[in-house]
């Protein structure tokens, strides 16, 4: 680990000066992780890529004013958390379009629109199903805050510290954070394990007569 | 220990980060509380879970995609202003191509032919020929005349002269001209054509 380190140095000293294919190699170390981080934060492959690309062409952006007061890991990783948290602020604000299911009332009567049921396109059924694991399915119900200290913590590892400076909040915040986003997950697991082993007769309102 | 504050430490115990004393006064607890026991259990399994779950494969051509961009910055105007200048260059070269085709054999074979001509007369040492060939180029405009009409009044001398000049530039220079522009003129259009249309997509 020490002479990956120290070899890492070499490297950031070499893309500093601009060296691009350092930093291939840099990006290459840290490419499945911080993909990983964003897929699992965005909740999709599509914005996952670009989170991705968005991170590296910051960082290496950013390396000037990099100075080893840290792990490049954490630094790292800061910025991935802090993009990823910025692209759900920025979509909040800027909701959907238009609902498309709901009709729109004009002077000729109501306009309804057309929207192929996606559940019977097999196509998009398989994206869907690959996409939105069962990870991804509880992690999409905590909040972005939430997920992003369970993403930190229990996918990738790092330790308190190491988060407490990616997200720049101090040790309270972030054990009660964990404490809670962990908490939630353990209730939507068994939840779900619950629904699973709930024999046939109990789902829906199919009752079995006999 | 109550229950809150077991669950106010329940991460710090998962991560094995609480003091001894701490952890004994919450197993306490667990052994005696059955809820707080279940809830610890759950977030156990869903976090073994979790870290269980194998790391995504980014797409292979990620990385070179943030290169790509990386180098477009590094030159800004570089790679965007460059683009047209390829065609224009291939433009300009087939431009002074064209121009030198059409008007130098013309008047190389005039130069030429006159030398030729000049060689008929007198001088031999080579001062003499270097003035011979002054004059003969300064008689170039008369040649031309004769080349041009009035070919029924010229003396049998420029009568020689013509014929010479007819019948070694005319037929093959035409020839060479006609292919020249054939090729030329839609080459220069192309590129020209190119040119200005790389430089409106950099534009935008």
């Amino acid at each position: 680990m020490k002479s990956l380190y120290g070899d890492e140095k070499e490297l950031l000293a070499r893309c500093r000066q601009g060296d691009l294919a350092a930093y291939d190699i840099l990006m290459q170390r840290y490419e499945k992780k911080i993909y990983t981080l964003c897929l699992r934060m965005s909740g999709n492959s599509f914005d996952a890529e670009d989170l991705t690309q968005e991170v590296f062409l910051k960082a290496f952006r950013a390396l000037p004013s990099f100075h080893g007061q840290s792990a490049f890991s954490t630094w790292l990783f800061r910025i991935a958390a802090n993009t990823c948290l910025d692209e759900r602020r920025r979509r909040k604000r800027r909701p959907a379009v238009l609902p498309l299911e709901k009709a729109l009332p004009t002077e000729d009567g109501e306009i309804r629109m057309e929207v192929p049921d996606k559940t019977s396109d097999p196509l998009a059924a398989a994206l869907n199903s690959e996409m939105k694991d069962e990870i991804q399915e509880l992690l999409d119900r905590l909040s972005p805050e939430q997920r992003s200290v369970i993403i930190l913590r229990d996918l990738q590892g790092f330790s308190y510290e190491e988060i407490t400076r990616m997200l720049k909040i101090n040790m309270g915040t972030l054990k009660s954070r964990l404490n809670r986003a962990r908490s939630q997950l353990g209730k939507l697991y068994r939840s779900k394990e619950e629904q699973k082993s709930r024999p046939e007769h109990l789902k829906g309102g199919r009752g079995v007569e006999t | 220990m109550n229950c809150r504050e077991v669950k106010k430490l329940m991460s710090e115990y998962l991560d094995q980060m609480l003091e001894e004393q701490k952890k004994q006064a919450l197993e306490e607890h667990l052994s005696v509380c059955s809820n707080c026991r279940d809830e610890i259990v759950s977030t156990q399994n869903v976090l073994a879970w979790l870290q269980a779950a194998p790391e995504a494969t980014p797409p292979p051509d990620l990385r070179q995609k943030v290169l790509r961009r990386l180098q477009q910055e590094r030159h800004p105007a570089g790679k965007a202003g460059r683009r047209w200048f390829p065609p224009a260059v291939a433009a300009a070269v087939i431009f002074v191509l064209l121009v030198a085709g059409n008007l130098l054999p013309g008047y190389m074979a005039g130069r030429t032919g006159v030398q030729r001509l000049g060689a008929y007369g007198s001088a031999t040492d080579s001062a003499a020929d270097q003035e011979a060939t002054a004059q003969e180029a300064d008689a170039a405009p008369e040649i031309a005349a004769a080349y041009d009409g009035e070919a029924e009044n010229l003396q049998p001398a420029d009568m020689k002269r013509y014929a010479l000049l007819q019948q070694e530039a005319k037929p093959p220079l035409h020839l060479f001209r006609v292919l020249l522009n054939a090729c030329g003129i839609p080459l220069l259009l192309l590129a020209a054509f190119w040119a200005a249309k790389r430089r409106k997509e950099s534009k935008t």
